[in-house]
């Protein structure tokens, strides 16, 4: 059994364990402990990784297992990891785990609030480790529906409006997103071979020049009203004010990132000619939204709204050294990630 | 190589006691966190002791130059090959100087803080957070590149934050504590520049490295880069930039003054003695940079810190306050020993200044914590700040009286307390650099003098107020402090600095040059007869004397409206043209233009959805209209 499964069937079965749970006690309990394993496995892929790497495993990803489950399309259930989303993926079970004590006290629906936020946490999950195009879209969408149940019922202020907006402004990302995915998928091998969705196959065989021009910006977008880049930011304060605190925690410290994920995965790393190409356009945008949203911040109310808007700026940084296409400015990025994710879920905690 | 791998345990020991008294410290009663607290603070002070003997005397270094010594290091983020940060201690004649100074006054101040913050609530937290600032500045001094001590340096910023604002409940703390963090971080920001544009050309963070007279920072390849001046001399401008903001220089000063909402002994172990000298000990750490590679960043740094030593000197007799007298104070001193780096050349007689400056440091150390802490019993008996409620208590408070006394002769640069001869060889090199920072100088010696005798009558002497309870001298917990820092007060000036602590770790000779020192001693006695003839006894002097002054009396008063440029520059300038701005063109036009693209969908469906009303007999009207239509089309238009 591959240790990377394991994160996405520990959540499902937390889930599932939910649904006998008689009262808020125990529901709280079964969150709680599902979460933790989560958590101890997390510790103990770090572990491995950095075992497997010291022991000079140099391969791109470690972990890899493939399989098919669309043969049709050629869609496999393709995981595996490398440094970066291994972070990632400690960064989530801790701001997951966190998040389950912050919503100690939901007793409005509350069976269905923590499965809806474990049934989140695991979408993330999966997307860290997939390593499919398909299969990563997949599992990012499963991410972004609970996100709507969540504010839509469990907020505050106006809560439905926020809902509707975050949601229809990721969907509406998405609906780019699927442009690109569909067109990397027809272009991602040379006339004559089999179609693939694996990211690495595709990096492999070089999308055309033309094409990676017309879908950088598809990619790079779609992900990036995820990450928060300017203009497509204004989701983000309304839906972190309204959410309740564990979702503000957890789509702040960890969703947000999945943009700036994405955007490398996916955008940068299929299609690097056209990044440098373009990567301008995209550098002001994100210097943009730095400088904006931290003017933005120093003159907001409420606490929230405060970091919401320095949550805009930081995600923009990340955006911005990914852009920057070097190593150093990659791991610049990846600890910006990772304190930013650590340190907004904190003071969402905090400020609630 | 001498073995100096213990020193890690300076630092390492008030950390731990920190976490130990952070977690567990609400569950122990309030005097054993106390003691725990300056237990560690003690062993450290010992282990500061033993290598400065050892470093300075029994290791017998001094015949070939006091090295600096790389004594632990550990490579703690390896970004890429190119860019990896360490950590470790860094042993040097100030790093050594240094330690002494943190954890001798760090130590009374705990011993102080047992009695002085007696009966408070968050006793232990207090503790806690005075061991977490220890181990940060020992830290900071110890690091053995810039980057580390960058990391060090926030931490202190946060120390001091939670000192000042130790008191929440106080909107005023709060307040204070909130802009101390924010002008220095500010400050900061030039300093992170700094360090980017210095290690990006030199490709290293270490100090060894970039010091070496041959290294890649003094070599670096100079000529006019931006406005006339290097690459190298704008890095160490940034990076002074960040020394001045944590040493309080003009015109980054203005959160010094408001830190004294913090408990008093934090007054005297942060913003006296250690963490407000940072940025001299920030140049001094850079200085064969400074005096080599940028000598017009030097110049900018001497005359930072002459403005401000002149500036803080002239607010601080006007003050009332007595805790932000001493605040003007500490600036003003601050600015002293910047003068006199900004003065000093490198290497040898040259580097008096550099000496001076850190000599300086060092007598400073002392009698400005003797200072704060006698200030705390002051304030500890009367219950009061300012020293309008004070007066004649000589009486009262004996020892402290005494103490204070010292500590005020020895400011006021008096032979042989230790303030006349750190002071003394501050001026004679400025004397050989340039003659009107010099004289500068003597006008801020006398005014020294001045203020702070009028501080000492004003509290000791002058009219005996009436007071609602008899005010009580402090225990023994809080007056031996004040007497071993009165004793270092007196006697630190008797250090040989000239063999020990140099620009280039070479022992030099130094002697007292009457021709400047028996005018400065006469200036200092000026301001002594000036503050005795207008505040031993209480009469229309001063008044008279404002009165003449008139605006410029006003302007100081209001300490030049410092404060109100501020709140002009960010809360009507920036906030309001920019940010209030930025933030309605977010939600009114980039989110109206969201929530336009929704309603213009919302709309268009609205318009259409009647369309659908699930009526057959509706269905049938169009479907008929359209044919009939179409047909109409074909017939008629097609043809």
């Amino acid at each position: 059994m591959n240790i990377l499964s394991l994160f996405i069937l520990i959540p499902l079965f937390t889930i599932i364990a939910i649904l006998f749970t008689g009262n808020m006690k125990q529901t709280r309990i079964v969150s709680a402990v599902g979460m933790g394993i989560q958590l101890i496995l997390a510790g103990i892929l770090v572990y491995l990784y950095l075992a497997e790497r010291n022991a000079g495993n140099t391969a791109a990803m470690l972990f890899y297992y493939d399989a098919v489950w669309f043969p049709t399309l050629n869609i496999h259930y393709t995981i595996g990891v490398d440094g970066i989303s291994v972070a990632m993926i400690a960064l989530t079970s801790i701001v997951v785990f966190a998040g389950i004590f912050a919503s100690w006290m939901v007793d409005y629906l509350y069976r269905e609030f923590f499965i809806s936020l474990i049934l989140l946490a695991s979408g993330v999950f999966g997307f860290f480790i997939s390593l499919d195009l398909f299969t990563m879209f997949l599992f990012y969408e499963v991410a972004v529906i609970p996100m709507y149940l969540l504010i839509g019922l469990w907020g505050s202020g106006p809560k439905e409006y926020s809902a509707m907006k975050l949601t229809l402004m990721l969907m509406a990302g998405s609906a780019l997103l699927f442009v690109a995915i569909l067109g990397i998928y027809f272009y991602s091998a040379p006339a004559g071979s089999h179609l693939t969705f694996n990211l690495l196959e595709i990096a492999k065989n070089h999308i055309p020049i033309e094409m990676q021009r017309f879908l950088f910006p598809f990619a790079f977008i779609g992900f990036g009203v995820l990450g928060a880049l300017f203009p497509f930011h204004t989701w983000s304060p309304d839906g972190h004010a309204s959410a309740p605190t564990a979702v503000s925690m957890l789509h702040a410290g960890v969703l947000m990132k999945l943009g700036g994920y994405g955007v490398f995965r996916v955008a940068i790393y299929l299609m690097p000619e056209a990044a440098h190409e373009q990567a301008w356009i995209f550098l002001i945008l994100t210097g943009i939204s730095v400088v904006y949203g931290a003017f933005g911040a120093v003159v907001q109310k409420d606490l929230k709204y405060i970091n919401a808007y320095s949550s805009v700026s930081h995600c923009g940084l990340v955006l911005f050294a990914i852009l920057m296409m070097n190593q150093t400015a990659m791991n610049g990025a990846v600890i910006q990630m990772i304190s930013h994710g650590l340190m907004t879920a904190l003071f969402f905690a905090l400020s609630a | 190589m001498v073995d100096y791998t213990y020193t890690l345990l300076i630092p390492l020991i008030p950390f731990v006691f920190f976490i130990l008294i952070g977690i567990t410290g609400h569950k122990m009663k309030p005097i054993v966190s106390g003691l725990i607290g300056t237990a560690g603070l003690g062993i450290a002070a010992i282990l500061s002791y033993i290598t400065a003997i050892r470093y300075f005397w029994t290791d017998h270094l001094a015949e070939t130059g006091y090295k600096s010594i790389k004594a632990f290091e550990v490579t703690w983020l390896h970004l890429t090959d190119k860019l990896t940060i360490n950590i470790g201690a860094l042993i040097d004649p100030i790093s050594v100087m240094m330690l002494i100074v943190i954890t001798t006054v760090s130590l009374m101040v705990h011993i102080y803080s047992i009695g002085y913050m007696k009966g408070e609530r968050g006793y232990h937290r207090f503790f806690a957070f005075l061991s977490l600032f220890s181990f940060s500045m020992l830290g900071l001094v110890l690091a053995t590149n810039i980057f580390q001590m960058y990391i060090f340096w926030e931490l202190v910023g946060v120390s001091s934050f939670l000192l000042i604002g130790f008191y929440y409940e106080k909107p005023s703390a709060v307040a204070a504590s909130k802009k101390a963090f924010i002008v220095t971080r500010f400050a900061d920001l030039g300093f992170l520049i700094g360090i980017l544009i210095l290690s990006f050309n030199t490709g290293t963070f270490d100090f060894q490295l970039l010091t070496s007279p041959t290294g890649p920072a003094i070599t670096m390849p100079g000529g006019a880069a931006f406005m006339g001046m290097s690459l190298l001399t704008w890095s160490l401008i940034f990076i002074f930039m960040g020394g001045a903001g944590k040493s309080a220089m003009f015109p980054l000063h203005v959160w010094l003054p408001d830190a004294m909402e913090g408990p008093t002994p934090v007054s005297a172990l942060i913003h006296a003695a250690t963490m407000v000298v940072a940025g001299v000990y920030l140049v001094a750490r850079l200085f064969p940079v400074y005096a080599l590679g940028a000598p017009d960043a030097l110049t900018v740094v001497a005359w930072v810190g002459g403005i401000s030593s002149l500036f803080a000197a002239i607010i601080a007799c006007t003050q009332t306050d007595i805790k932000r007298v001493l605040a003007y104070s500490t600036m003003s001193q601050i600015g002293y020993m910047m003068l006199a780096l900004g003065v000093s050349g490198y290497g040898g007689e040259n580097g008096l200044g550099f000496m001076a400056s850190n000599f300086h440091l060092f007598t400073h150390a002392m009698f400005k914590a003797l200072l704060f802490l006698g200030a705390g019993a002051i304030i500890h008996a009367v219950h009061s700040n300012d020293m309008k409620d004070m007066g004649g208590l000589r009486k009262y408070l004996p020892i402290t009286h005494i103490t204070f006394l010292i500590a005020c002769i020895t400011i006021a640069g008096i032979p042989p307390l230790a303030g006349f001869w750190s002071k003394d060889e501050i001026m004679v090199a400025a004397w050989h650099h340039n003659k009107i920072l010099f004289s500068i100088e003597y006008l801020v010696a006398g005014l020294t003098a001045f203020y702070m005798f009028r501080l000492y009558f004003s509290i000791f002497w002058g009219k005996a107020t009436h007071y609602h309870h008899t005010p009580h001298e402090a225990p023994y917990v809080m007056t031996i402090p004040l007497m071993v820092l009165a004793f270092g007060a007196v006697f630190a000036g008797f250090l040989p600095f000239h063999a020990l602590v140099t620009s280039d770790g070479m022992p030099f000779e130094s002697h007292l040059d009457y021709s400047i020192a028996i005018p400065s001693v006469l200036i200092a006695l000026f301001g002594i007869g000036l503050a005795t003839a207008m505040y031993l006894k209480s009469n229309g002097l001063p008044d008279k004397l404002a009165g003449i002054f008139g605006h410029t009396y006003k302007w100081a008063f209001h300490k030049f409206y410092m404060d109100e440029v501020y709140i002009f520059v960010t809360k009507k300038i920036i906030f309001r043209f920019i940010s209030e701005p930025v933030a309605w063109f977010d939600r009114h036009i980039v989110d109206g233009f969201m929530n336009l693209i929704a309603r213009t969908v919302q709309n268009a469906s609205n318009l259409i959805k009647d369309l659908q009303s699930g009526r057959l007999q509706q269905y049938g009207y169009v479907f008929v209209t359209g044919a009939l239509a179409l047909v109409l089309i074909f017939v008629y238009l097609w043809n």
